[in-house]
């Protein structure tokens, strides 16, 4: 088909320029809708998104596209052998970047290996983790504590 | 600043909707605990949206069962306010409830207290006098009040009953021992029109009008789970039907559902009965017409994908079908075979599975049917697997993690088990399974 074959240009915000087939660009539901739109003739500037975040965005769109014809099982292995490349760094850019263009699937996929990986911790750790400040009075926080002891117990 | 810069200097920083997007993906173990990470994350998981959220994220990720059993602790002894609980997830997720005993402070003790129907994640309990919701994972339960100038009678069998009087009502009550599937009478569910949880229970005026016959009740009352700490039953009116006291009610989006008792109801046609958590009425419902009114006994009510789905295992073959039901407009329901299933033992012999069994659907296709002692596991195409347990006689239900609040009390001992739960996983039973529609 000669559609799938019409390229789509981004722009990342480091001034990357990427060249994308169409049908692995409308994986993404923002730039689906651009196109339909008829606004995605000319290159596509992504204000929030690196070079190398958006590299790794059009991997996984591609292999979701060249996997359409496997098997479920093989894509969730796919999808792990991919996702487990990835440092927690990148994964913050990732979600808000999947965020941003509207893959819902990389939101998913990206957004439960961060809970996998946070859901062992502390609540000192998140804290430090996502760079929050706790608000709670020493009072409080013992009160709630103390309800919850038994989630504190970290065997599991 | 350009945006690269911006982005460094935002390390860490994911915005707090994208918080929510990862928060809905955790366990109910982690949530509690991160309350109080701040305000902000305080105010976000006590959140009814965040709540239902989570919870249709974690049905989604298949459900497991919860098990559950009195009788075990001290199957001679007196009264008790322990029970057993136990869960099983399938497939390699974590076992989020480990086997564990649990004693519940501020819960009389009775002889036995048997577990009923469960609904998002909240299962509830009742004694020959006392009913009580638990959550599991959030360990919080809650004490139901009897029904403050009610007169109930509460009664299963009349030959080991004994009578007990009150200052402001008298109560029939059951024995300890005969009343082994006092599930009839009583159910939880939610009305997903004001989103709040409700349990259901078949009562009596006294002195009964239905004299000798103490099975079966005339009244209804509603009891709804909100945060007020003096709230009451309330009673709905007669009940048109005669339901069966053997039958386990089931939740299936926005109604409970309860066999008609073979003898004593008196229009036949009428084999299942609908109650609306939000209208509170009560409604016959069509069965599968290939499905005979004779076999009620065979048959099971449960949920699949949102829907009540009727099992019936064959009396000669033993083939267990699973039906499902789907609306239609206007009240018109049809029903659609889901499953047939035919279990063999080692010796190639029909495999029957017993009277109380509960079933669900991973999402990666595999049905698992949870009997009181083994836990069959199905795919087509596929070998069967089969975990039993040694301890057996528990009550089955599926069972979703759920942050659901019953605005109760949190539970302080319990008990892990170290061995009792040995499982194991044998492939030793041969079955056959056609799977009529594949999961959406």
């Amino acid at each position: 088909m000669a559609s799938t074959l019409k390229k789509i240009i981004l722009k990342s915000c480091d001034g990357k320029i990427l060249e994308v087939e169409e049908a692995v660009a409308v994986q993404s539901q923002m730039i689906k809708n651009m196109i339909e739109d008829d606004c995605a003739n000319e290159e596509i500037p992504l204000p929030d998104i690196t070079g190398e975040i958006l590299s790794m965005i059009i991997e996984y769109c591609k292999m979701h596209v060249d996997g359409e014809n496997n098997s479920n099982n093989e894509l969730i292995a796919r999808d792990a052998d991919f996702i487990t490349r990835v440092d927690l760094n990148t994964l913050y850019y990732l979600i808000v970047a999947a965020n941003f263009l509207n893959v819902k699937s990389l939101l998913d996929l990206t957004c439960q290996r961060v809970a996998d990986i946070i859901k062992g911790k502390s609540p000192e750790e998140i804290r430090l983790t996502f760079n929050i400040k706790n608000d709670f009075t020493p009072e409080e926080e013992e009160e709630i504590r103390k309800k919850n002891a038994w989630a504190f117990d970290y065997k599991d | 600043m350009t945006s690269t810069a911006r982005l460094r200097q935002n390390d860490h920083g994911v915005p707090h909707d994208l918080i929510e997007d990862i928060l809905v993906k955790l366990p109910v173990k982690s949530l509690v605990r991160f309350k109080y990470v701040s305000e902000q994350w305080f105010r976000l998981i006590t959140d009814p949206c965040f709540i239902d959220r989570h919870l249709s994220n974690q049905s989604k990720n298949g459900p497991g069962f919860v098990t559950a059993s009195s009788r075990f602790v001290h199957p001679n002894f007196g009264p008790r306010n322990y029970i057993f609980l136990g869960s099983i997830v399938i497939n390699g997720d974590t076992n989020t409830i480990p086997p564990t005993y649990i004693r519940m402070v501020g819960v009389p003790e009775e002889y036995c207290y048997d577990m009923l129907n469960s609904c998002d994640g909240i299962l509830c309990f009742r004694g020959a006098f006392n009913i009580w919701v638990y959550n599991p994972a959030t360990k919080e339960y809650r004490l139901l009040p009897f029904g403050p100038g009610m007169k109930f009678i509460i009664a299963h069998d009349q030959h080991l009953n004994c009578f007990v009087t009150d200052f402001i009502f008298h109560i029939y009550i059951a024995g300890p021992w005969c009343s082994s599937h006092p599930h009839g009478q009583l159910g939880i569910g939610r009305d997903l029109v004001t989103k709040k949880y409700k349990i259901v229970r078949f009562c009596n005026t006294y002195p009964s009008k239905t004299g000798q016959d103490h099975r079966h009740h005339d009244f209804c009352a509603v009891f709804t789970l909100d945060p007020n700490p003096n709230a009451c039953w309330k009673t709905i009116g007669e009940v048109p039907y005669r339901i069966n006291p053997c039958s386990r009610s089931v939740y299936a989006n926005g109604a409970i559902y309860w066999f008609t008792d073979e003898i004593c109801h008196l229009n036949k046609t009428e084999v299942i009965v609908m109650f609306d958590l939000h209208n509170e009425k009560f409604q016959a419902i069509p069965h599968p017409s290939s499905c005979s009114n004779k076999q009620r006994r065979t048959m099971q009510l449960g949920t699949l994908r949102e829907c009540l789905c009727l099992a019936q295992q064959e009396v000669d073959s033993q083939a267990l079908n699973i039906w499902k039901m789907e609306k239609q407009q206007q009240q018109k329901m049809t029903w659609e075979k889901l499953y047939c299933i035919q279990l063999m033992d080692n010796g190639n012999d029909p495999l029957q599975i017993g009277p109380r069994f509960a079933f669900a659907e991973h999402r990666d296709g595999t049905l698992t049917v949870c009997t009181e002692d083994k836990v069959y596991l199905l795919k087509q195409n596929d070998e069967i697997r089969c975990v039993s347990r040694r301890y057996g006689q528990y009550v089955p239900t599926a069972f979703t993690e759920s942050l659901v609040p019953i605005y109760g009390k949190t539970v302080t001992q319990i008990k892990r088990l170290p061995i009792a739960f040995v499982e194991s996983l044998v492939p030793i039973y041969k079955a056959t399974m056609i799977q009529f529609e594949n999961l959406p």
